[in-house]
Formats: C-alpha cells, structure tokens, sequence
C-alpha cells in the first residue's frame, strides 16, 4: 500500500486501495477513517478493487457464455450470450461502498477513481497457473482436474474489465469523482497488459506499472479540479 | 332387472362411489391406458402458464430430467429474475394460450417474423414477447444476439423432448391488428405501450385453441416424431377479464372452453394425454384448503395433491424405476460450475491478500 505519495516538497497525493471487502469490518472502517484523516488538503487517488473479473471469470464457465463486444468466435451454439446490463448488476455490488467512503472524503481538494491493470494475457496465466503448485492443489482440494479447466478468452476477459471501467466511471460521475482509466502505454494492441509490466503471478501488474502509474498521477496533478 | 349400459360401469362412473366418497385423485387416470405418463429416460420439457413451472422441482426430485437448454453459469443464478422466464427449459416464461405457443415455435424455425418484434424504451430495446425479462437488451444488435440464441436454446429444447406438458391457461389475449402476433401481457402493463391501432383483444374459441394446438403438435412431430404430449388446464382463474363479464363467469367460460379443447386434442391425437390437474383442485370434492385465501391461487398442499398424483402414476407404472438418490445431469452441472467459480475466487483472493507468502492458508 502506498499511504502517500511525495510529490515535490510537500505531500499532497494520498493514494490508497481498496481492501478486501470480502473480509468485512471493522478494518475497512479504520482503514478509511485513517484515509479520511490523511486527505484533508490533497489530491486523492482511489485504486479501487479491479479484479473482480479474475476473481469471477478466469476460468471458463459451465455453461460458456459470451457478450456483445467480444470479438472471438464465441457465438456459437455452445455459448450463451448473457445480457450486458445483468453483467453490470453482477459487478454493481463491488462499487456500493464508494457511495459511503466518496462523500467522506469531502476535505479532500479532489477524489480521482482509478481501476486496475488491463487483464493478462491467456498464455500468461497459462504458464503461471500450471507452474504453480499452489494452483494445481486448489483444483485438487476441490476435485477438479486440470484439464477440466478452461482459461476463459482474452477477448471475454477483457470485455468484462471494460463494463468494469465503465461502471467505475460511471460511478465516479455520480459521485462528483474524477475516473482515470489504466495507462493506455500499459496496454497491447488487443487492449491487453502489455509482457513488460506483468508480474509473474496470475493477477497483478509489476512494480515497472507501478511506475507508469506514478508517471500518471503526476501528469493528473494540476489537471484535477480544486 | 332390465339390463342396460350402466350396470356395465366400474365405480368410477358413479358419483356415490367415487366423489361422495373414497375419492381417490389417482383413480381419474390410473387405470388409463395411457397412465404411462414418464419414463426414466424421459427429456421432459414443459411450458404454459404459471402452474407449469410447479411441475419441475417435484420431477427433478423424482430423479427425472427436466430439460434446460438455455441456464446461465452458476455466477449469475442469484441474480433477481422476474416472472420466472428461466423456470423452464427454456427462458419463454408463461405461454398463457396455445397461439402463443405454436408462434413461438414458428418463430424458432425461422418461418415467422413477428411485424412488431422489439420495444425501445427508456434506452432499452424490449422483447414483446418476454416483456418482464430483468435484463433486456441494451441495443439492437445485443437484441439480436440475445433472441437469435434464445430461439436456437427453444428449438432445441422442443426438439430433443420425449415428453412435452402443456398447460393450458387462458383463451383471452392481446394481439397485434397486423399480423396477428399474440403478447403474453396486454402491451403497457408490464411494459410497452398500448396503442388501439396496433394492439386488440382477442378472446379465443374451442376451435382456434383446438386448431392452435394440434397445428403445433402436428408440426413439432415433423421434426420429433416420437415426442409424447401431457395436457394439463390450470385451475388458477383469470386474475382479470378484459370482457364485459363478471371475472368469475370469464374465467368458468375460459376454463371450460380449455377443458374442451384438452379433451378433443388428447382423444383425437396419438400419444396425447390429458392429466386432470384441473380436476383434483377445482372439483366439488377438493378441500377448501387447495386454494389460498385469495381464492385464487392454488395452495402448496393443492400442487402437493396434483404432483403426488401425477407421480404416483410413475412409480406405480412398471415401465420404470424411479431412484430418487439418482444425481441429475442438472445437479452434476451446478456443482462444476461452482467449482470452476471457487478456483477462480481463490486465486484472486490469495493473490489479493498477499498471502501467496503462505500458501498453506
């Protein structure tokens, strides 16, 4: 976690994530208590959730199923096409809580909403997956075979990280928020996390992103409203 | 004594044996010989009016499969769905009149395109036909996909049946003055807007129901020769006549006319049964308490009478065995799914956590 971030002399950037909500109070109430502390007078940079389509949608699921968006050949007969705006109301849950924390930050000189890294490559997790005993003995606690599992597109993957941006936009609108979307440097041509800024896990970005980030928020510096 | 016709009938056809007392449900079509409704391998595939949908969770307990040609992954099935478009095999909803059937099969094969096929509304586009769906279409060429898919998901649904049950549940109607299309809802109730030169009410006689019936049957066997029909009539009454009729007089003609038409179908087709669902909830002998207070709907123990006898007659054929620890395809389905959606929750959190430093959590 980054608290602070100096920027010239004196800090005034306090960039923060969100925790895992999953895990419930009290921490996150001290958490954002401590950040509504720290923002009074600052620029401040929410990096909020932006794995939910790993933490749903890796793997491949029973039945497949596609969107309006994605570009591969997955209409076919065995792909279920599902709604774009039941997508969004399977994501809206993961954003409720801005609606709590944005208005506490009312000290704050400005909130910006950022999302996380654009997903990985398909061969990327692949390759971490399968060499990563960790993994294989998940699916094994839970009696699957490895086979059995089915990384799900690049193309599906990365059209449910853009409903995702979109929500958080959309939010940040609502909220009286500014949105900065990922890097678009950090991104392939497909729209993907480009090889240079992926970590050697299956999920996260590495420290060069970090840097780009950085990059970034300086540039929003100034830019943002007072 | 003279002899005549009547000193030849079972007790059954005599009231003061089997009404007034020892009613038995089971007796109205056990000894039929056509009682065999289900077999163990059957593909069972239902539509109709809401009582349809009570049928599936007592057959899927009886081990039977129901077919579902069009479910969502495991992620989304907590979602909130209205009027319980995925309670069947496919997500069509209520089918309250033969007409709407037989147009939807006709529009699944590809042979009729309906002249009012969308609403756009609010920013969304609207199928007429599933107008309460919870998630419609955001745009025309995502209406597109989503229809075209679940047409596929009912022509295959109809298709790979054995056993098609159909229950029949009103004769009147909303339709559109250019083609005919039949809407499961007057257009602007659930939604749409109602417009006096596109739309008309249109009450249907025994012999349109009987016409649209047997059409259907007659072309759903072209393509599934073998498929086997149970005709049942909902005994939940109309929840609103658009005639100038008391509602409780609209509703005895509506369900007298179905009763007709399910009698003429089931006696003039082959392999055809009517099970008399209607019957064991609506007859002078069933108890005041099979319908809620509303008097209205049909209570749980009311479904509980009809499943039971309609069960009973599958367990007692000896052309199956009925194991009820038996996993359906369905249930085996779920559970991979879960699974494959709890890998993936896993690795997200462990990654998230941080505690791949410790991956014995």
């Amino acid at each position: 976690m980054l608290p602070e971030m100096q920027a010239g002399s004196e800090p005034e950037i306090a960039v923060c994530y969100s925790a895992d909500w999953a895990a419930g109070p009290p921490g996150d109430k001290e958490y954002w208590d401590f950040v509504v502390e720290l923002s009074r007078g600052k620029h401040v940079v929410i990096v909020w959730n932006g794995n939910q389509h790993n933490a749903n949608f890796m793997f491949q699921t029973e039945p497949k199923f596609t969107i309006l968006g994605v570009t591969e050949n997955s209409y076919d007969q065995e792909v279920v096409p599902i709604p774009r705006a039941m997508i969004k109301d399977f994501f809206k849950i993961s954003f409720e809580e801005l609606t709590e924390i944005i208005p506490s930050l009312s000290n704050a000189t400005s909130i910006t909403l950022m999302n996380g890294p654009a997903p990985k490559p398909l061969m990327h997790i692949q390759n971490c997956i399968l060499q990563d005993r960790y993994f294989t003995d998940i699916a094994k606690s839970l009696g699957v075979e490895m086979d059995d599992l089915v990384i799900t597109s690049d193309s599906l993957r990365l059209e449910l990280w853009n409903i995702l941006a979109g929500l958080m936009a959309t939010s940040a609108e609502t909220l009286g928020a500014n949105f900065l979307s990922a890097p678009a440097a950090s991104r392939d041509a497909l729209g993907l996390l480009s090889p240079e800024y992926c970590a050697s896990d299956v999920t996260h970005a590495n420290s060069k992103y970090g840097m780009l980030l950085i990059e970034e928020l300086g540039k929003l510096k100034g830019k943002v409203p007072n | 004594m003279n002899s005549n016709p009547y000193l030849a009938q079972t007790d059954k056809a005599f009231w003061s044996r089997c009404v007034s007392r020892n009613f038995n449900a089971d007796s109205l079509w056990g000894d039929n010989s056509k009682s065999a409704l289900f077999h163990k391998d059957d593909l069972i595939v239902s539509a109709g009016s809401c009582f349809a949908s009570n049928l599936i969770p007592w057959i899927e307990k009886e081990g039977l499969e129901y077919l579902r040609t069009e479910e969502l992954p495991s992620q989304f099935k907590d979602l909130p769905e209205n009027l319980g478009y995925r309670n069947f095999s496919a997500a069509y909803g209520n089918i309250y009149t033969a007409r709407h059937l037989r147009q939807l099969y006709e529009q699944a094969l590809g042979v009729r395109v309906p002249a009012e096929d969308r609403w756009h509304i609010d920013g969304m586009v609207i199928d007429p036909f599933r107008p309460g769906l919870a998630y419609p279409a955001e745009s025309d060429a995502e209406f597109d996909l989503l229809k075209a898919s679940h047409l596929k998901a009912v022509l295959t649904a109809f298709h790979k049946a054995t056993v098609f049950v159909f229950t029949l549940g009103l004769t009147e109607a909303w339709q559109s003055k250019v083609d005919g299309s039949v809407f499961p809802a007057c257009p602007g109730t659930i939604s749409g807007i109602f417009d006096e030169e596109k739309h008309e009410f249109k009450n249907f006689s025994v012999e349109e129901i009987t016409e649209d019936l047997a059409k259907f049957i007659e072309h759903l066997r072209e393509s599934n020769p073998k498929v086997r029909f149970i005709i049942t009539v909902s005994p939940v009454p109309l929840v609103a006549t658009a005639t100038q009729s008391h509602v409780l007089l609209a509703s005895t003609y509506s369900k007298s006319v179905l009763r007709v038409v399910a009698e003429q179908v089931s006696n003039q087709i082959e392999n055809v049964s009517y099970f008399p669902a209607f019957e064991i909830i609506t007859g002078p002998q069933a108890p005041f308490e099979y319908f809620e207070s509303d008097r209205r709907n049909v209570s749980e123990i009311g479904v509980a009478e009809v499943m039971n006898s309609l069960l009973q007659g599958l367990t007692t054929s000896n052309s199956k065995v009925i194991d009820p620890q038996i996993e359906t395809k369905q249930m085996t389905k779920s559970k991979a799914g879960k699974l494959i959606s709890e890998i993936s929750r896993r690795i997200a959190r462990a990654e998230c956590d941080e505690a791949m430093m410790d991956k014995n959590l």
